[in-house]
């Protein structure tokens, strides 16, 4: 019996009801049970969201580029099915994360966008990995071009450390929740955590689903090629 | 800092986003889904004409 075979039965039942689930609780969390930030008000409960969007998307690029570092290794599908699952699950929560960060930024910061070396950093990272999606989708199986992709995705990854270090390194004003302390920026209270918690847990079972949905999609659609190349040649 | 009504609706803005980028996703999905279930109807017909005599060897 194979790995896929026994996670297969798992995935498909368990994951969707357990994302809904882990997301409901998540919600509540964030709009019932955590108390109003004291400095920023209602806007700060974006933080939850936003936070583990990005976290979704280094993991969805650490897949895609962990798999293509084994695609280039030992040149197998399944390693390349992995990796653009993860780039594109990845792309879709780094989207999230730029999309939701200006938001809370308007009221904040009374501006939607500043070129501050974090922010700046996450538009180079999401370019980084528009660009293997779209070389993917113009290349199609070409294994010239699924190499160059396996390429970038290794690459692309190096982004993300200085996107975490950005803020310390350049003096940007990005703030930086989780590393500070509670009196100076930080999370001022236990619930913030659980909720932050919760979220991180709601996002880590949607990243998984999605990812299983798009692997799945991308391991039928070569299977459907084969059959049909055969088709084509016995008839 | 008080809480103004438009605070509310930037909380607001920001989760619609996160859900409809999800449902744009989820959507584009069924869709590649559907398309592949299209393509495989299509090979059955296939197998299933007469005269092809090609069921067995598809699948090593």
């Amino acid at each position: 019996m194979s790995l896929r075979s026994r996670v297969a039965p798992f995935a498909d039942r368990v994951l969707p009801p357990a994302a809904t689930l882990a997301m409901l609780v998540a919600l509540w969390c964030v709009f019932v049970y955590v108390p109003n930030e004291q400095t920023m008000g209602p806007v700060q409960r974006i933080f939850y969201f936003h936070v583990n969007c990005w976290w979704a998307a280094y993991l969805g690029f650490f897949v895609a580029a962990a798999a293509s570092g084994a695609y280039l290794w030992r040149g197998r599908p399944e390693h390349d099915w992995l990796a653009q699952a993860g780039v594109e699950v990845g792309v879709l929560f780094c989207t999230m994360g730029l999309v939701t960060g200006p938001i809370w930024a308007r009221p904040i910061w009374g501006t939607w966008w500043t070129w501050d070396p974090r922010l700046t950093m996450a538009v180079i990272l999401w370019t980084i990995f528009s660009v293997y999606l779209v070389l993917r989708s113009a290349g199609r199986e070409d294994p010239e071009i699924t190499r160059y992709a396996a390429v970038l995705a290794v690459v692309g990854i190096l982004d993300i450390p200085l996107i975490m270090i950005s803020v310390r390194l350049w003096r940007g004003m990005h703030p930086s929740v989780i590393s500070a302390p509670a009196n100076k920026g930080g999370l001022e209270d236990p619930r913030m955590v659980t909720a932050l918690l919760v979220s991180l847990v709601a996002f880590a079972l949607l990243f998984v689903w999605l990812l299983w949905l798009r692997y799945e999609g991308l391991r039928l659609r070569s299977e459907v090629q084969v059959l049909e190349d055969r088709l084509g040649e016995l008839a | 800092m008080t809480a103004t009504p438009d605070h509310f609706w930037f909380l607001f803005s920001a989760y619609a986003a996160i859900w409809l980028l999800l449902a744009l996703f989820l959507a584009h999905l069924g869709r590649r889904h559907r398309v592949l279930e299209r393509e495989l109807h299509a090979l059955e017909e296939r197998l299933r004409r007469p005269g092809d005599g090609n069921a067995a060897p598809l699948r090593e």
